[in-house]
């Protein structure tokens, strides 16, 4: 039993030491990106962009269900963005309420009968609507079937007139500059560029008027605070770093642009799975390295989008739970990457890396949970070297917390008041006794239920970003009808 | 005696190591601690830091602003000797509370960069001979030679902007610099500062010049008075690609259609993307023999470049061009028929009046239950 103990120590230290490893390395790698990227857009003017006859056109695409409440008021925030080359299409992916009724009434839309490619398969469509007041020329409402998120996107990208398509949820805040921004690397780059990420940021507890933030706080309640963390982390360390190495396997449903072509070629959205964001880069990836073509993926990190984010522990769990099976669905998809030289650094160092930290990592903590449980029922468990790998993983996820404060801090400074930094350093401290525990519980969930073969996006309910009343998203909802509060999937 | 190997093991190996492994992971723990409190109080104090450097900022700002704003009001009637001294009075000012230091030297010049953007003709003039009486110049030119990529590219942005002729030579010669935030901010530096051949630098470029950096070049260039930009007839025949796609570009948004001929003859380039260019000239100018070279090229083409025809047919609205686009739709491609049916649709035709198969299928009287 000694020996086995021994074993488990050493194996459970040298996990956690594998973990905390990569987790410096990235943090190290994103601060490069970091400097590079600020060194880089020291000078650049989107001005240029927003009326250039050389601008590329961009589609933005946004399914709405049940969205009634607010579509007026996201669309027109949608159709004054800075670019002059975009239109705006919103699916209407089969909604129960007034959200289509709402879109006619307020911006003057007629039933167009068009030709559509149909390029990728979708559930039937119901008509293109246009309208008749030139104001909103850049508007089309496609009407569909439901079918879930990644099927109203699918119609989306077929009826889009442009060469590249961002795909949004309807109901996110964009900064005014975030087309011009996201289309830079499309235009700059040497290799072919497939896919741009965004930033995206939660918007719990900011002031919005009009669809514009007009300005930013740290949010009051617990939860969206932790998930400010989260995102500092993931967003401004980790697909900072994979950015950097090439190897960004996820750019968030709330905010990505893409080459349509190669979306198309590569066989857009997979409906049958509820990560279909991330689904789609790595086939995306996979398409061009099984063809040996050149390509990249950038990543943007200012902060472009603004979502809101789930309130009460029961939707954040519901989201995570279904980020977990999405992982696990994505990764399972395109297995033959897992450590195939063929797929470069995808899969060589991304692949593995969400396979065993991303995937793993929580069921090797649980698990590690349960044998330290047995051998202490037992009177085998090595107290001080249990006390100090707690002692040890706390100090360092505290650590990685307050690194990505920096990193905002010295770049972005989106939180200007100081009881905001203060907010989020104490943040740092609670997070891991607090909401850790939760989070393990919800991706052992995903696990289980991902087992059981469970493939609903299920009921998510938002209070809206202008403080509406609680307005539920009627669920569950096949594959996901596109909710707002879910989408933003930090690594 | 059977478990005397097994206590040996235990003694030997299993105890150092675990205490090996205690000693590692308590050092990390302490390190780890350590960095909690250096970042936090790293963070804090750039936070302090930066609230400090911002406050002396804006005290700089406003007595430089009002120091600039009175000289550059001055300087607009007087006459030379005036100016000479209006300029020594100033730059005396400058130099003796705000030159000793490299923060309040920065923000000076920023001052002096912004105001520049406001001010044309004698004012302007009188703020470059400013600039460089407090030897911003100097510093800039020795930054050019000496500093890092950015470094560089801010010290061309600075001499570009304060109009300085003679910094041209030293600029130019990172007109092929491997940073591509170099090479655009010389390139604009050479199209300012260049008066005479605005565009010379197009001949000796043998980087590629991409679509950001073509964005940047045609705003500068749209900000040229009309008789000053060139005939782009010269970069139409470069052997780098990325200048002759800039040049049909230009071509078409300067209105240079006496270079119509010559445009036209890239539809056999061999690149693809100087050909796309090619059709997008043909779309824009309506020009109707565009159709013409389409119908004898479309059946050899890429896919790629097949569907930019189509679509390029569909913009011409010439009878011969629906005509052709109606060819198209009568064949058993699908995706070639439909991209046909939608250049025409674009111009207005009934597509489907007359092809109803195109129609999207319609959806079931009553939505199918869910597949999940």
């Amino acid at each position: 039993m000694h020996y086995f103990v021994w074993l488990f120590d050493h194996a459970i230290f040298a996990f956690s030491l594998t973990v905390m490893a990569s987790y410096a390395f990235l943090a190290i790698y994103a601060a490069m990106e970091m400097i590079y990227y600020k060194r880089k857009t020291k000078y650049i003017d989107y001005g240029i962009l927003v009326a250039s006859p050389l601008a590329p056109g961009v589609s933005l695409i946004a399914p709405a269900y049940n969205e009634g409440l607010n579509i007026v008021d996201n669309i027109k925030s949608l159709l004054s963005l800075f670019y002059n080359n975009y239109e705006v299409i919103i699916v209407n992916d089969g909604s129960k309420d007034d959200t289509l009724a709402k879109m006619i009434e307020a911006y003057d839309l007629v039933l167009s009968p068009e030709v559509v490619n149909l390029k990728l398969q979708t559930k039937p469509l119901r008509g293109i609507y246009r309208s008749r007041n030139a104001a909103f020329r850049r508007l089309v409402v496609v009407d569909k079937v439901n079918g879930g998120k990644a099927d109203a996107l699918n119609i989306g990208i077929n009826v889009s007139s442009k060469n590249l398509v961002a795909c949004i949820d309807v109901d996110c805040i964009l900064e005014q500059y975030a087309i011009c921004k996201m289309v830079k690397p499309f235009m700059e780059s040497t290799k072919p560029v497939i896919a741009v990420g965004g930033v995206i940021r939660v918007a719990n507890s900011c002031e919005i008027e009009n669809g514009r933030l007009i300005s930013t706080q740290v949010p009051s309640q617990f939860f969206p605070r932790i998930q400010v963390l989260e995102y500092f982390r993931a967003f401004l360390m980790g697909r900072m770093a994979w950015a950097r190495m090439d190897g960004l396997l996820l750019i968030s449903g709330a905010l990505g642009l893409f080459d349509k072509h190669i979306m198309i070629a590569a066989g857009g959205y997979n409906h049958k799975t509820v990560g279909e964001d991330m689904e789609v880069v790595v086939r995306m990836r996979g398409y061009m390295l099984e063809r040996k073509l050149p390509y990249t993926v950038k990543y943007i990190p200012d902060p472009l989008c603004w979502t809101e984010a789930p309130v009460d522990a029961k939707i954040l769990g519901r989201q995570r739970n279904r980020w977990t099976r999405g992982t696990i669905e994505t990764l399972l998809l395109h297995r033959k990457m897992f450590f195939n030289p063929k797929y470069g650094i995808i899969g060589m160092v991304s692949y593995p890396y969400w396979f065993f930290f991303e995937w793993m990592a929580p069921i090797v903590e649980v698990l590690g949970m349960f044998a330290f449980l047995i051998f202490a029922i037992f009177g085998y468990a090595n107290w001080p070297f249990a006390l100090v790998m707690i002692g040890l993983i706390y100090a360092y996820a505290v650590m990685l917390s307050f690194c990505s404060i920096l990193y905002e801090e010295v770049s972005f400074r989106q939180y200007p008041a100081w009881s905001d930094l203060f907010r989020l350093m104490a943040t740092a401290f609670f997070e891991p006794i607090l909401y850790h525990p939760r989070q393990l519980i919800w991706s052992i969930r995903g696990n289980i239920d991902w087992s059981r073969g469970k493939n609903t996006w299920g009921e998510m309910v938002r209070t809206g970003l202008s403080a509406q009343p609680k307005v539920p998203v009627a669920g569950p909802l096949p594959n996901g009808g596109p909710s707002t509060a879910t989408a933003a999937k930090p690594s | 005696m059977h478990q005397l190997p097994s206590l040996v093991l235990a003694e030997l190996i299993l105890m150092p190591t675990q205490q090996l492994v205690l000693t590692i992971a308590t050092w990390l723990m302490i390190i780890s601690w350590i960095l909690v409190v250096g970042i936090g109080v790293f963070t804090v104090g750039a936070r302090v830091y930066a609230h400090r450097q911002q406050r002396k900022k804006i005290a700089i700002e406003a007595v430089v602003t009002d120091w600039l704003m009175e000289y550059v009001m001055m300087a607009e009637d007087a006459t030379e000797s005036e100016l000479s001294a209006l300029l020594e009075e100033t730059s005396t000012k400058i130099k003796h509370q705000y030159m000793g230091n490299s923060f309040a030297r920065r923000v000076v010049k920023a001052v002096m960069l912004d105001m520049n953007r406001h001010v044309r003709g004698s004012v302007a003039n009188a703020l470059h001979r400013l600039y460089t009486s407090l030897l911003y110049d100097v510093l800039a030119l020795e930054t050019l030679n000496y500093g890092e990529w950015h470094e560089q590219a801010e010290a061309v942005n600075e001499l570009t902007l304060m109009q300085v002729p003679y910094s041209l030579p030293y600029i130019e010669q990172h007109r092929n610099h491997r940073n591509k935030l170099v090479r655009l901010q010389t390139q604009i530096a050479e199209m300012k500062l260049n008066e005479n051949h605005p565009l010379g630098f197009l001949s000796e470029v043998k980087t590629p010049i991409h679509a950001w950096h073509q964005a940047n070049l045609y705003a500068e260039l749209s900000k040229l008075p009309k008789e000053k930009i060139p005939s782009f007839r010269p970069w139409l025949q470069s052997p780098n690609y990325t200048v002759v796609i800039f040049a049909i570009k230009m071509v078409r948004l300067f209105n240079q259609l006496d270079l119509q001929p010559y445009v036209l003859m890239k539809s056999l380039h061999p690149h693809l993307e100087v050909r796309r260019e090619v059709w997008q000239f043909v779309s824009y100018f309506h020009i109707a023999v565009g159709a013409e070279l389409i119908e004898h090229l479309l059946p050899d083409a890429e896919p790629e470049m097949q569907l930019v025809m189509i679509e390029c047919l569909g913009n011409l609205q010439t009878m011969e061009s629906e005509q052709l686009l109606e060819q198209v739709i009568e064949t058993d491609q699908y995706g070639l028929r439909v991209e046909a049916a939608l250049a025409l649709q674009r111009s207005g035709y009934d597509v489907l009046g007359r092809w109803p198969e195109l129609a999207p299928p319609p959806p079931p009287l009553i939505s199918p239950p869910s597949a999940h």
